[in-house]
């Protein structure tokens, strides 16, 4: 595999940053994005999708 | 001429390698004296420096859970079971503490809305990528993937 370039590296960082955050916030905190979060979820399980083709 | 575009190259790195320390030193020791009060975990940290710094800044989750990766790599803080971090004496040490003091603070809940906000951004700038570019990304962006798929289970129970 190809190295990571560093912008995409740290670029994924941030988003894992995020993943992480959310999970350790209290469930009722983002119970209210949840719908925002289920957009976000399936938004880039599409992106991991077109990397398979 | 005496500069190249080698020395433009090194001195581009070298100003954003100090960008790059500034940024995490000063974060490092914050995060460090905000655990020696208590035991926190990332989300407790962002709000603890927002409060400390009296809402000037707020560190982004991309900023504070990698630090807490390195901070546990080099034994400075430990997971406790809780997902908390606690500084353990090497930790204490670092920041010029010889024990933990104890105190309360209370910051503002964050609004994770603003989170997830800002996290469609990363998403939108991902998706606009070349795929051949974020071809390196996919095994990471698999495991982001899953986690996102059980935090959403998480919610529904």
């Amino acid at each position: 595999m190809d190295p990571m370039d560093e912008t995409l590296e740290e670029l994924i960082d941030e988003v894992d940053g995020y993943i992480a955050y959310f999970e350790d916030v209290p469930s009722e905190w983002l119970r209210p994005g949840e719908a925002r979060l289920t957009r976000i979820a399936e938004r880039l399980r599409k992106l991991k999708e077109s990397l398979d083709k | 001429m005496w500069w190249n575009k080698d020395w433009n190259r090194d001195m581009k790195d070298a100003f954003k390698n100090i960008a790059k320390l500034r940024r995490w030193g000063g974060l490092r020791y914050v995060a460090l004296y905000s655990m020696s009060e208590s035991p926190k975990n990332g989300a407790e940290i962002m709000d603890e420096v927002e409060r400390m710094s009296m809402g000037a800044w707020r560190p982004s989750p991309g900023s504070i859970y990698p630090l807490l990766n390195n901070l546990q790599e080099e034994g400075l803080i430990r997971k406790r079971d809780d997902q908390r971090y606690e500084l353990t004496s090497a930790g204490a040490e670092e920041i010029g503490f010889s024990g933990h003091r104890h105190s309360h603070s209370h910051g503002a809940a964050y609004s994770t809305e603003g989170a997830l906000a800002e996290l469609e951004s990363y998403v939108s700038y991902l998706e606009d990528l070349p795929k051949d570019k974020l071809k390196p990304a996919e095994a990471r962006l698999a495991r982001i993937v899953e986690r996102l798929q059980r935090l959403k289970e998480s919610l529904g129970k």
